[in-house]
């Protein structure tokens, strides 16, 4: 993988962890990460990790590669958090 | 919004996501493999005894393949890589004219190398049909074969997804933003199987959209361009593609000879598109006026118009560029946005890490599927009262449901590696592949265990089975590689120890879903159609089937 591949996604799964965590539905932490600064955080790691992408990727492809990857992460943030912290029975 | 619209988009929600689910389960766990599928290929591909030769030497093996084997001439492919799927540099098919564009039973591979004295060396060669079986199961919603009957009814069940998707976002809008991410588990199982659902469904309601438009799409293309072609282009849109008829007298046949070396057909294709990696020529009509090499390969930073890359097509005996409306990063926008459609579909682009992440959201996909059903047969849970001794007997429907969905999605599971399995086990004893068969036999037989056993149990029993089979993978590479008089083999190259190492993960993943499923059994809530069957006194054996099993 390209550095600025993984870089890129480094970055936007790190933003979108913060953005995660600043959840009050989040199960990682006792408590949401303060909500204004870990959401401005986010985005602009987010920006970031997209912006890493343009630099080996054409727009059109970086688009949909960041998308996709974000769908991802945002999909398996929660189901970490509950298999972390089962609290029922299934 | 009103509460009576809400209750009708969550009745169409319910019904087109139960009468879908399980075979878009199949379609998604298959297609979650599919996209790996030439790694499948070159896992399943026993070694070839034929002898690769430099690219150097491919002008000699065209020449004299050709001058020896004329059906050769109409389609034949040079690869430039080396891979255990591919024994050797150069091969072509030929089909039947009656027979299906889909296909691919009909279709018979040759190969052909160079010998040790630079003469061609032909054979028929029989590839894996098992990554193109999965495939098939993938587009055909689990359906045997891929023709147009079977293609309409998986259109029908991606328009009724569809309609689903639509119709669930609808049903969340009230309470989408203080839902979001929640996954809240405890008591309140309904609420929690809701959640599971919800967060997969709603964070990749864009992967699902696509999927669900392009599979109608690719259900009926058939049909659309027709009917495109009659009422817009008054029937000419379709003779415009047909080849020119050859002009009267004799023709000229070209000598295959004069062509450029492959070398310089793949340098003037870089040449052209920098960050293009070509993988294979795909030579066409040689011999004929319309002679055309499609240089394939792929490029990683743009979008690919299919899911093997894309092609620039060139004159092979000139090397002028006929047309790069095919080439990733080179379309027009017409082209682009056509294939942008494929690509989404197909995780052609953005290389390797893009096909783990529509691995990953092939399988959540799959899980969506399963959860759906999971919750339509808790919302029918007849619970036990405070005061009630026994546990109440559950709903028919809900008992039936239950065995179903387990009976499907696991024996899909099951089936998918039995199939990868038995394909090498009976190859190194001699014997044909079998994919169809061994399939088939794991997924019914699952299906009726599920109805015989009851939902609870056979859960557990089917995934220690999935365990096993899916552990028997790599276990099968292994005895390859320990044993080599055994027949069996192990590929070393990363693709294919992807392969063994996935199948490993996944194993591992299903012993934790049975060990859970059994704790759940034996010590969840006996008011389920989950919980072990209990037995009353005087029952005879076999009929304590009151809230699992529903025989």
């Amino acid at each position: 993988m390209n550095a600025y591949t993984f870089t890129g996604l480094l970055l936007s799964l790190a933003g979108g962890t913060a953005i995660y965590l600043a959840s009050p539905n989040q199960r990682w932490c006792r408590r949401p990460l303060p909500r204004t600064p870990a959401r401005l955080g986010g985005t602009l790691l987010l920006a970031l990790g997209c912006f890493s992408l343009t630099r080996v990727l054409q727009p059109l492809t970086t688009s949909f590669v960041f998308i996709t990857w974000l769908m991802l992460v945002f999909t398996l943030l929660p189901y970490i958090g509950a298999l972390g912290r089962p609290g029922g029975e299934s | 919004m009103r509460t009576d619209f809400v209750r009708i988009y969550k009745a169409v929600h319910t019904w087109t996501g139960i009468l879908t689910g399980m075979a878009l389960f199949i379609a998604f766990y298959a297609g979650a493999l599919t996209v790996f599928k030439e790694p499948l290929a070159r896992w399943i591909a026993p070694p070839s005894a034929l002898q690769q030769i430099p690219l150097e030497q491919a002008p000699q093996l065209i020449a004299r393949t050709l001058a020896a084997h004329p059906d050769s001439r109409r389609d034949f492919t040079l690869h430039l890589r080396q891979a255990e799927h591919l024994p050797a540099p150069m091969d072509w098919q030929t089909r039947p004219a009656e027979a299906d564009d889909h296909d691919e039973t009909a279709v018979r591979h040759f190969v052909a190398t160079l010998d040790g004295n630079g003469e061609p060396l032909v054979q028929a060669h029989q590839p894996s049909a098992l990554p193109h079986f999965i495939d098939v199961l993938h587009r055909v919603v689990g359906l045997p074969v891929d023709t147009d009957p079977n293609r309409w009814i998986m259109g029908v069940a991606a328009a009724l997804y569809t309609l689903a998707l639509v119709s669930g976002v609808v049903v969340l809008l009230p309470s989408l933003v203080k839902d979001f991410f929640a996954l809240r588990l405890g008591r309140n199982l309904k609420r929690m199987w809701l959640d599971a659902h919800n967060v997969v469904g709603i964070v990749s309601l864009p992967f699902h959209l696509v999927m669900a438009l392009t599979a109608v799409v690719f259900a009926y293309h058939d049909g659309i361009y027709a009917l495109q072609d009659k009422l817009i282009h008054d029937g000419q849109w379709s003779t415009a593609f047909q080849r020119q008829r050859p002009a009267e007298g004799p023709q000229a046949t070209r000598d295959p000879a004069e062509m450029l070396p492959p070398l310089e057909l793949v340098a003037k294709a870089r040449a052209f598109a920098p960050g293009f990696t070509p993988s294979m020529l795909q030579y066409q009509q040689v011999t004929g006026p319309r002679a055309v090499v499609r240089v394939w390969g792929k490029d990683e930073a743009a979008v690919s118009p299919r899911a093997r890359g894309g092609f620039l097509a060139l004159d092979p005996y000139t090397g002028r560029v006929l047309s790069s409306d095919f080439l990733p990063g080179q379309q027009s926008t017409p082209n682009l946005f056509i294939s942008s459609f494929f690509a989404l579909h197909m995780a052609a682009f953005g290389g390797t890490p893009v096909q783990w992440m529509y691995f990953l959201l092939g399988l959540a996909g799959a899980w969506l599927f399963y959860s759906g059903n999971l919750l339509w047969v808790e919302s029918r849970r007849r619970k036990q009262a405070r005061d009630a001794a026994t546990p109440p007997p559950q709903r028919r429907d809900a008992r039936l449901m239950a065995a179903a969905t387990v009976g499907v999605c696991l024996g899909c599971i099951c089936g998918i590696s039995l199939a990868l399995v038995g394909g090498k086990w009976l190859y190194a004893l001699g014997g044909s592949e079998a994919s169809a068969l061994l399939y088939y036999s794991a997924f019914f037989a699952a299906i009726a265990w599920a109805f015989l056993a009851g939902a609870g149990r056979a859960a557990v029993h089917l995934l220690w089975l999935a365990c096993a089979l899916t552990l028997a993978i790599p276990l099968t590479s292994l005895t390859g590689a320990l044993l080599p008089g055994s027949g069996l083999w192990a590929h070393g190259s990363p693709a294919s120890l992807g392969v063994d190492l996935t199948a490993l993960a996944g194993a591992a993943c299903f012993a934790l879903m049975a060990r859970a499923t059994r704790r759940r059994l034996c010590q969840g809530r006996q008011d389920s159609v989950w919980a072990a069957p209990t037995r009353q006194p005087g029952d005879a054996p076999g009929q304590g089937a009151e809230n699992g099993s529903p025989v």
